[in-house]
């Protein structure tokens, strides 16, 4: 047993490909290109929830692989995707996070569309006709977005498959939560992590690294047998665990949080933790009394847009609400027990492997989809492989 | 009889030995600038849900619970300085004087490079108590919502 030496920390791992990542797929340029065109721009994406357009005219701007893009409410209670520039000159149509707007005039020669997406008006539309421009070749360019039981879902390819085909039963956990009534997110926040986004999105994979949190050592690791954590793969690169359980009176500040204090999540109880994970970089969590959604939009190898979604029940009675907040803040909120150590650890990695410290990552971990099995991180980076066609072996790292 | 009034000067002061205090990570003295019915709360506005969250919040023995967990917590490693701005007086009463301070939260990392974390505003409310002035209630309204990696202490 003994350090090794350059030749030695260099060397790929004499291990099937399966159980590790090199570190050049963090942190290329030319890998990173690849990821937005036949990721991002192929796959079915959670944008947002139904509850944050509820009024018909109601939009919300997000961003994905490196395009704006908003949602819209039309009159008709559909909701629709758009770019977020202008057929004219290109202008950003609008600009706030989110509105209501019942049509959407371009400020800057007054170009107008509908809810549709159609271009309604144009200023002295007549200058145009010698170039035989008309408002009906002026649409918008709309986004593919279906909902899944309220979570709204965009896919840049419009002939991407339907997006229950695409998600394989992958959030069948959270089928009582989502169909028992409407639900609201109450908490918002969008951070800029210095990190790739496969290193985000791998702290909701990794089970292993519940070491790291005071929390999770003290309410979550001994909360049930190993044996009886039951994880998931599903196709397209999804993963997730049904009914791990958590003891919270075990961390100090949590007493009373696994008891009746607040109604759990139609469908799960107060002590369960549930998870799915999404192909290519959303999660949907639950921690009994409260739901949280991640999504990542990458903006290079090295910068990841990070937002995080907390979720309770619509209409609850403000003593209610005020609770799940608090569940919320613990574990998920900026200041909270959780994710601030997860984010910590993300930027960590990512730091390694941009300076090149660190060479590769090991996910080895073979526990029968128990305990702290790799199978979610494996499953996710066969599926990445298929997309991006980058593939590594013991003799060689990554090649496209 | 009811107690003084606390001077817009005591409670300025108060703010300052209260945030020094946080800066430093004393907790006991921070907590000690607490009244028994102490109150934090922050506040977020966010333009995306159109509507105010609570990040946190907090009574005296929740707050404590808080803190005394801090050092057993994997960190984001530096040190912060809340450094104040100007504080207006909203209200002063037998009960309490409410102060308006703009605050700016600074982070210093091991290399020594300072960078602004977060911009907000202090509503405190201050007391006396027996023993001298005390925080009742702090609200803190955040301007800044991305915190990049967080904070286990608070603002
Ligand atoms: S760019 Fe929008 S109207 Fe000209
Ligand atoms: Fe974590």
């Amino acid at each position: 047993m003994s350090a090794r030496n350059e030749a030695g920390w260099r060397a790929a791992p004499a291990l099937p490909r399966d159980y590790w990542v090199p570190g050049s797929v963090y942190t290329q340029p030319d890998i990173f290109a690849l990821e937005r065109r036949e990721i991002f721009g192929r796959t079915w994406r959670f944008a947002c929830h139904e509850s944050e357009l509820p009024e018909p005219g109601d939009y919300r701007c997000v961003e994905h692989a490196g395009l704006d893009l908003f949602l819209l409410r039309g009159p008709d209670g559909l909701v629709r995707c758009f770019f977020n520039a202008c057929s004219h000159r290109g202008a950003r149509l609008l600009s706030a996070p989110s509105g209501n707007a019942r049509k959407i005039t371009c400020f800057y020669h007054l170009w107008t569309y509908d809810s549709r997406g159609r271009c309604i008006g144009i200023p002295r539309a007549e200058g145009y006709s010698r170039a035989g421009i008309g408002k009906s070749q002026l649409g918008l360019r709309e986004v593919r977005c279906e909902s899944h039981l309220g979570l709204l879902f965009i896919n840049l390819d419009d002939e991407a498959p339907p997006l229950e085909d695409y998600l394989d039963g992958a959030l069948a956990p959270f089928d009582s939560i989502l169909r028992s009534g409407p639900l609201e997110v109450f908490h918002f926040s969008r951070t800029v992590l210095d990190c790739n986004w496969k290193a985000w999105h791998e702290t909701n994979m990794d089970l292993y690294h519940e070491y790291m949190h005071v929390v999770l050592r003290q309410t979550q690791v001994n909360a049930m047998p190993m044996e009886d954590r039951a994880l998931q793969v599903f196709a397209n690169g999804h993963g997730g665990s049904g009914r791990l359980r958590a003891a919270y009176d075990g961390y100090r500040g949590f007493k009373g949080r696994g008891s009746d204090e607040v109604p759990p999540l139609p469908g799960t109880t107060a002590t369960e933790f549930l998870f799915s994970i999404l192909f290519s970089g959303s999660a949907v969590l639950s921690r009994g009394t409260v739901m949280r959604i991640d999504t990542v939009s990458p903006q290079g190898p090295d910068r990841t847009v990070l937002e995080m979604r907390g979720l309770g029940i619509k209409g609850e009675p403000q003593e209610h609400r005020r609770i799940r907040e608090r569940h919320h803040n613990q574990y998920w909120g900026p200041f909270g027990r959780n994710v601030p150590e997860d984010m910590l650890a993300a930027e960590s990695c990512a730091r390694s492997f941009s300076g090149t410290t660190a060479n590769h990552q090991l996910i080895a971990r073979e526990e029968a989809l128990t305990g702290q099995d790799d199978a979610i991180l494996r499953n996710f980076y066969r599926e990445w492989s298929r997309h991006t066609g980058v593939e590594w072996d013991c003799d060689a790292g990554a090649r496209s | 009889m009811s107690l003084p009034e606390v001077s817009f000067e005591a409670a300025r002061s108060l703010v300052a030995t209260a945030c020094l205090a946080l800066d430093e990570e004393d907790f006991c003295s921070f907590l000690a600038c607490c009244s028994d019915d102490f109150h934090y709360t922050i506040r977020v506005h966010s333009p995306e849900l159109r509507r105010d969250m609570t990040w946190l919040e907090h009574d005296l023995a929740g707050m404590q619970g808080l803190l005394e967990g801090v050092r057993d917590h994997l960190r984001r490693q530096g040190r912060l300085l809340r450094h104040l701005g100007a504080s207006v007086l909203v209200e002063a009463s037998a009960q309490h004087t409410v102060l308006d301070t703009s605050v700016l939260v600074l982070h210093t990392d091991l290399e020594g490079v300072t960078r602004v974390w977060a911009a907000g505003r202090y509503r405190d409310a201050v007391a006396a108590g027996a023993d001298g002035a005390r925080l009742l209630n702090r609200r803190v309204q955040l301007h800044t919502r991305d915190l990049g990696t967080g904070s286990h202490v608070p603002i």
